[in-house]
Order: structure tokens, then C-alpha cells, then sequence
């Protein structure tokens, strides 16, 4: 069971600092122009994401062989380690570490050609994740993995977006944090039914009937969307009250803002964690 | 067509898909909680294709012994050749990869009795 644990504890990581880094290179896209005092901390931020994400992808896809031998002894079989070379997960590694790889150099490029490269390596990375797992041998794959990916690119929108918009808060001048809040909020307010919807088409496609919510597969995914109604009650409030409040300024509007923001940031990585274990542990029919 | 009708459709096609998901078990000698004479196999059923990976066989008081050689090919049905048991409780366990890349440890616990005392079961 330790090499489970470490497996998804290493998963979990991943998707935290991929999410991030995928995140930080589509908010560098829309708004790097106006934000001069937040994008040289954000193009550090998003680097590190990027670099850790890459290390601990490969750490993970070394120990899937230590996973398939139940022991940590499996690491150094070269039958499995075989085995997982020529494996789906090899194809997904490769297209992620190619995504994190263009995500680094668009962070490293200025102008419209970097935060282009950023953009192109965030798609890579997100549709590796239609290459593996259940969506991928589903004969409705050519609905679900455009579902699927659908999902994720909001995912990384939004929890790329709570860290930047964190650092806005307190670095830029209030009315532009308040302009970038106020700019966010109103597309998520179209984002956020897109990715309820692609979730929920994905899950009624994926469990085989309503009794699947009573197994553990599906017990987690009610967790996710009662954490999904939790981040609905968080992003409302900043939409209507902590955003705004920002442009009246005040001592404590920056404050207030950024301890919700900071809330929201922690129950989508929870969220993320979640799904981790849900996708190495059980399966939607079983 | 309205956006209300493909609407609809989508939802409907989404709600009739079938899941092809992680190889589960769906039979296995000897089953579950048997007791009996001592198998000379495994046989073990998934609900679709998938290679083991790993088998260990615990008896009771004793360490985990492995089971090899294992399969090289992908299978729905797995049988592996057990080695001659002795009276006692015994845990099987496994580790299969199915097709979508994931990894399914299984479990399974069987008891072997005297030739004289077996009344079935395995």
C-alpha cells in the first residue's frame, strides 16, 4: 500500500503544479499587458509550477512499475519498467513534459509570440489527458474527450487565475486590480456552467447507472461538486462584494478579497487532490 | 434542428454510453471464501482484457510467497498453476494493467482442508 499512497500523493502534486503553470500562461495571455507590477513574479511562479510539474511527472511514471509489482522492489524490473514504456501513460508523459517545455519557453519569450507558445502549451498539456484513462477507450471518445478537455481548460483557467489574481490584489494600483477582477469574474460567469455541464455529461457518460453514486468512485464525485457548490458560493461573493469593494479601496478590501481568493485557491486544490485518488483508486463501474 | 433538440440528444446519447473502464474482477476459482481440497489453478475472470503483473499466495502465519512465471499477453481469462498447498488459510493477491494504463489490485481468500474433510467448494 506505500507505493500507492506515494503514487497518488506524487499525482496529486502534478496535477496541482501543472494546473497552476497551465493556468498562470492563459492568464498571462489575456491580461500581461496591463498588469506590469504582477507578471515578472507570475512568469517565476509559473516557471517553478512548471519545472516541479515536470519532476514530479517523471517521478510518477517511474514508480507506475513499482505499482504494477505492488512494491517499491518494481521500480528497478525492467519487464514492467518495459511494460510502462510502451504503455498509454508513456504517450501521455511525453505530451505533457512537451506541453510544460512550451509553457516554460513562452514564459521565458515577451510579446505576443510568448504568451502564444504559453497558450500552445497549455492545450498540449490538457489533451494529454484524453490520451489515458477512461474517456480514452470509450467508444463515445470523440464526445468525451472534447468534454473532457472542455472541462480541464476551465479548471486551469480558473485555479491557474486565483494565485495571479492574488498577487494583482496587492501589487497593482486598486483599480486595476478591481478592472482584472471585475474582467475575470464576468467570464466565469459563462465558464463556470461549461465546466458543471462538461462534468456532469462526462460522469452520466461514465457511470453506468445511478447506483454507481453509492460506490466510492461515486462518493468522490459527489464530493467534487459539493466542493464545486462551495467555490460557487466563494466566486459569488468576490464577484459581488470582495471585487468590487477593491475599487472603493479601503483598509481592508485587499485583505478580505485575498483571504476568500486564498479560500477558493485551497478547495479547488482539494478538489484536484480528490480527483487524484478517485481516477488512481476506483473506476465509474466498479 | 433547435439548440433545445441537440440539446436533448446530447444528453440522452451521454446517458445511454457505456463505460469501458478499469478490468475488473468478474469471476474467480477459487472463489471467494471457499473452502476445500487444494486447487492445482487460479483462474481468474476480468471484465476485459488485462496482464497481470504480480501475484503473491500467503498462508496464514507464513510470508507472502510470488508466483511466477505470470502470463506475458493480455487476457480475459487468467490461469496460473499453484504450487502444492497444505492445509490452511490463504490470501491470494494480484495486480492486473488493464488496456486504459491503470493499475487493479485484487484480493481473494480461500481455505484448504484435508483431502478426507473437503466437501467442495474451489
Amino acid at each position: 500500500m506505500p507505493v500507492d499512497v506515494l503514487s497518488v500523493t506524487l499525482r496529486a502534486a502534478s496535477f496541482l503544479t501543472l494546473f497552476q503553470a497551465a493556468g498562470i500562461a492563459l492568464f498571462l495571455a489575456l491580461r500581461e499587458q496591463q498588469l506590469p507590477n504582477t507578471v515578472p513574479a507570475l512568469r517565476r511562479v509559473g516557471t517553478v509550477a512548471a519545472l516541479i510539474a515536470a519532476s514530479l511527472l517523471v517521478a510518477h511514471h517511474l514508480l507506475e512499475a513499482a505499482r504494477m509489482s505492488g512494491e517499491l522492489a518494481g521500480m528497478l524490473d525492467p519487464t514492467l519498467q518495459g511494460l510502462v514504456l510502451r504503455s498509454a501513460a508513456s504517450v501521455t508523459l511525453s505530451w505533457r513534459l512537451l506541453g510544460l517545455l512550451l509553457i516554460l519557453a513562452g514564459l521565458r519569450a515577451a510579446g505576443m509570440s510568448g504568451r502564444t507558445v504559453g497558450v500552445i502549451g497549455s492545450v498540449v498539456l490538457l489533451a494529454s489527458f484524453t490520451f489515458i484513462g477512461h474517456t480514452s477507450k470509450d467508444g463515445l471518445r470523440w464526445l468525451l474527450s472534447p468534454l473532457l478537455l472542455t472541462h480541464l481548460a476551465v479548471v486551469a483557467f480558473w485555479y491557474g487565475a486565483l494565485l495571479p489574481l492574488y498577487l494583482v490584489s496587492s501589487r497593482e494600483p486598486p483599480e486595476t486590480a478591481a478592472s482584472v477582477v471585475q474582467q475575470f469574474s464576468a467570464r466565469a460567469v459563462w465558464l463556470v456552467p461549461v465546466l458543471l455541464f462538461a462534468g456532469l455529461g462526462l460522469a452520466a457518460a461514465l457511470l453506468p447507472n445511478l447506483a454507481a453514486l453509492q460506490r466510492p468512485y461515486g462518493q468522490l464525485l459527489i464530493a467534487k461538486v459539493a466542493g464545486f457548490g462551495a467555490l460557487m458560493v466563494l466566486a459569488t461573493l468576490n464577484r459581488w462584494r470582495f471585487g468590487p469593494a477593491l475599487q472603493r479601496g479601503g483598509p481592508t478590501a485587499g485583505y478580505r478579497f485575498r483571504y476568500v481568493v486564498a479560500t477558493e485557491f485551497t478547495l479547488l486544490a482539494a478538489i484536484l487532490c480528490v480527483t487524484a485518488v478517485m481516477t488512481t483508486f476506483y473506476s465509474p463501474d466498479s | 434542428m433547435t439548440l433545445a433538440k441537440w440539446l436533448t440528444g446530447g444528453a440522452l446519447l451521454l446517458l445511454v454510453a457505456v463505460a469501458h473502464a478499469h478490468a475488473h474482477l468478474t469471476a474467480a476459482v477459487p472463489t471467494e471464501g471457499s473452502v476445500g481440497k487444494a486447487p492445482e489453478h487460479v483462474v481468474l475472470s476480468f471484465s476485459e482484457a488485462a496482464r497481470l503483473t504480480a501475484m503473491t499466495l500467503q498462508r496464514a502465519g507464513e510470508e507472502p510467497r510470488k508466483l511466477t512465471p505470470l502470463p506475458a499477453d493480455m487476457a480475459t481469462r487468467i490461469t496460473i498453476p499453484l504450487p502444492k498447498l497444505s492445509p490452511g488459510r490463504y490470501t491470494l493477491s494480484w495486480r492486473v494493467v488493464s488496456d486504459d494504463g491503470h493499475v487493479v489490485p485484487g484480493t481473494l481468500h480461500f481455505t484448504v482442508v484435508e483431502s478426507a474433510a473437503a466437501g467442495g467448494g474451489g
